[in-house]
């Protein structure tokens, strides 16, 4: 019979949890060098002789006192016992601070096992760590591992085995806090013990010690149980004792004992080579991190990015819309009906294969990304943001959502603003982080640039599109942090990891993990979405055509459009977006794009592709824009920024519904602020362009 | 012999120091103290980037400590 087993990891963050576990799983979770990026548990499951082990990736955290929603997560978990074994991922490159998480996780009285990872930075560094004697000391099991090269894994699992059939068996040990502190722990343990259900609940101990130290949640659970006033009324006392007694309030003291045992246990079983090196990533800051050179440098590597990323993927965007277009042109000569052969070419190849067109420009900058964020640059960009930050009303940590959300998606930046501790600065950054500039809004600015600009500006007139996303962020956080969320920020502290080469391999394994969403969102979603705008400019057909009116094919072609239902629709929302100098087709596309931004272009796909009546002398997507005199630059800059600014896509509404605490309030502001500044912001930019006669 | 105590703020990068109080609220406190910044830790700043931005390197880590936070940080010369 299988039996099955849960186990946690719990560690610091950026200690490799998500190596890991994924060479425990075989899953491929995402992993960076950056602090923080896991911010949901994650499970997988994995077979092992026996057992059946499910295994609960939980987020970095540096204790087991909670701050943000990410670290809530992780602490509840592993407190409330759900898992069965523990397993403590410690960087033993940064063993002392690691093992301040493992002392607190010592406390719970859980089956523990250490694995003591990058343990070949260790040995590179030419220090020592004696692994049976650290493990004595500490009482619990202890692997070491290197989770980047799947070092350590087998013995990890026997580890377990070992462990959850009671096999392997340790001394326990525990962090000594003196005569004084434990004597305060009896009194407060006395009055608990009569509370069965809350200490069946959560770990005597630790809930002691979380009482001494004052911590707010902890507090919150005990105030729920039945010896409520008791355990409040004496852990007040033994604080105020404690703090009369050491001169120093409790939490200091806890945490003095907890280093002390921990910087015992590491002059025992560690040998250091003590010299003060100057590392590379000490060197390379230096420069990185110049107070005057920081943010020039960092704008300069945004610009590489761009340059890189157009430059390398501009013939190769080239041959896919070549490809498409041949594809159309074989595939209409192979579907004799005409309905059937119009929704495969004009609905689903002109919508899908505007989009996939994309493609290739995607995968560059996907690849750049993951370079930068692989290397540790990125948590530097943090720090040298956090002060210009800081003057828009933003905090250092809001720096990872924008990231992300900017050429990747706004979901994942969204939740990324979990590891915000200050409810105020991740609304704030909530909702700023859809107006950058994501991989779905990615295809509409290639595709206007690309048309109604020379090919040489295109790399550096996206990036001052990025640059106005950016300005639009700050701009709204500066206004929404006068307005709405006045106060304090939480202080900034983040981890810096070192400098490391990205592998190949790590880039790649990215590139395409972030490429594949792309292509599976145009397979699904891109797909279905295109198939209904094709279907809504194709219905009802062959409206009355005025009498006495000779129209060419084309012109035909042209009135069916008008007359569909989109076409109705358009026309019914033109007056609105008049102003902005654009038309009814806009008009369909951006209400098309609330599913998806992508669907922006596959929309535009479709009606040129439908407009086009002879099949073969279609011109790519960017040519018939770019050929149409209804457009000019003008109006597609206006197009663009309202494509920027304007409401996010329904996915991130539900998101950021969810991560604002179901807040219809803020779903509904959400919506009406982007609306009203899209609107706003292209009326001005469009008719301060007819003033200076640039229409 | 009395020693000098003086915030994070004043100190140059390159100097050692070892850390005296954390003069601020209970999370603030208990944030620095889980990331290694504990009363009595010995660090060392590596850069300074005025305004009290600085990066300081405990044990193996280095931490960046943000605008507003070094004035708060109370430290003697090692």
């Amino acid at each position: 019979m299988t039996k099955k087993i849960t186990i946690a990891l719990a560690g610091n963050p950026n200690c490799g949890k998500s190596s890991i576990f994924n060479n425990l799983t075989g899953a491929r979770q995402y992993v960076s060098n950056y602090p923080g990026v896991t911010v949901e548990k994650k499970e997988g499951r994995l077979k092992y002789k026996n057992y059946e082990i499910s295994v609960v990736d939980l987020p970095g955290t540096y204790s087991l006192s909670a701050y943000s929603e990410d670290e809530i997560i992780a602490r509840n978990f592993i407190v409330q016992r759900e898992a069965d074994i523990i397993v403590n991922i410690i960087d033993s490159s940064n063993l002392e601070r690691n093992l301040y998480l493992t002392t607190q996780l010592m406390e719970l009285d859980a089956p523990l096992i250490l694995a003591m990872n990058m343990s070949d930075i260790v040995e590179k560094r030419g220090e020592h760590i004696d692994y049976s004697e650290l493990s004595k000391l500490l009482g619990h099991p202890l692997i070491p591992t290197v989770g980047n090269k799947n070092k350590g894994t087998q013995k990890l699992l026997e580890t377990i085995i070992g462990v959850y059939e009671r096999k392997i068996e340790f001394e326990k040990v525990y962090v000594s806090y003196g005569a004084e502190v434990r004597e305060e722990i009896d009194k407060i343990e006395k009055i608990l013990i009569k509370d069965e259900a809350l200490i069946k609940a959560y770990p005597l101990r630790w809930l002691i010690i979380k009482l001494i130290e004052d911590d707010r949640l902890v507090l919150d659970v005990v105030e729920k149980s039945t010896v409520a006033g008791e355990a409040v009324e004496q852990a007040e006392k033994s604080r105020r004792h404690l703090k009369a007694h050491f001169g120093d309030s409790t939490d200091v003291i806890v945490a003095e004992r907890r280093y002390g045992f921990i910087s015992g246990a590491c002059t025992q079983s560690l040998k250091l080579s003590v010299e003060d090196r100057h590392t590379v990533s000490d060197k390379i800051d230096r420069i990185t991190l110049n107070r005057f050179a920081g943010v020039p440098i960092f704008a300069v590597v945004m610009y590489l990015i761009f340059k890189f990323t157009f430059v390398l993927s501009g013939p190769i965007v080239g041959w896919c819309e070549v490809f498409f277009d041949w594809l159309a042109g074989v595939v209409g000569g192979l579907i004799p009906q005409v309905l059937l052969r119009s929704l495969v070419v004009d609905g689903i190849i002109g919508g899908v294969g505007g989009v996939l067109g994309f493609f290739p420009l995607i995968l560059f900058m996907f690849f750049a990304i993951a370079f930068f964020e692989d290397s540790g640059y990125m948590a530097r960009a943090a720090f040298v943001m956090d002060k210009l930050m800081s003057k828009f009303g933003l905090h250092g940590k809001s720096f990872l959502p924008l990231m992300i959300s900017t050429n990747g998606c706004a979901v994942p930046g969204i939740m990324a603003t979990r590891t915000l501790e200050n409810k105020r600065d991740r609304l704030i950054t909530m909702m700023i982080t859809p107006f950058m500039i994501c991989g779905a809004k990615l295809p509409i600015f290639a595709l206007f640039i690309g048309a109604f600009f020379p090919a040489e500006y295109s790399a550096n007139i996206m990036f001052l599109m990025y640059v106005l996303s950016i300005i639009i962020a700050f701009g709204c956080a500066k206004l929404l942090k006068i307005l709405v969320f006045k106060g304090e920020s939480a202080h900034f502290v983040m981890e810096l990891p070192p400098y490391r080469i990205p592998t190949i391999k790590g880039i790649l394994l990215k590139m395409w993990e972030r490429g594949w969403m792309y292509i599976k969102k145009a397979g699904t979603i891109i797909v279905l979405v295109s198939v209904i705008i094709w279907a809504g400019f194709t219905f009802p057909q062959n409206p009355v055509i005025e009498k006495g009116k000779n129209l060419t094919e084309d012109e035909t072609a042209a009135v069916q459009m008008e007359k569909s239902y989109a076409g109705r629709f358009g026309h019914a929302i033109e007056p609105v977006i008049k102003p902005l100098g654009l038309d009814w087709r806009a008009g369909v596309a951006l209400t098309a794009g609330f599913a998806a931004k992508e669907v922006v272009v596959s929309t535009y796909g479709t009606m040129y592709s439908l407009g086009e009546v002879d099949p073969e002398e279609a011109d790519s997507l960017k040519e018939s824009i770019g050929n149409d005199a209804s457009w000019s630059p003008l109006k597609a800059v206006s197009f663009l920024i309202f494509s920027l600014i304007y409401i996010p896509c329904v996915v991130v509404m539900a998101v950021f519904h969810r991560e604002a605490g179901s807040s219809w309030k803020w779903t509904s502001f959400m919506v009406f602020w982007t609306t009203a500044l899209a609107w706003t912001a292209s009326f001005i930019v469009y008719q301060a362009g007819l003033l200076f006669g640039l229409g | 012999m009395s020693e000098a105590v003086f915030p994070l703020l004043m100190v140059s990068p390159g100097k050692e120091v070892i850390l005296v109080s954390l003069d601020g609220g209970l999370n603030f406190r208990r944030r620095l103290t889980d990331m290694g910044l504990a009363e009595g830790v010995m660090f060392k700043v590596l850069h300074s980037q005025g305004r009290g931005q600085c990066i300081v390197r405990v044990g193996n880590t280095r931490l960046a400590i943000g605008c507003g936070m070094a004035q708060k940080i109370m430290v003697k010369e090692a």
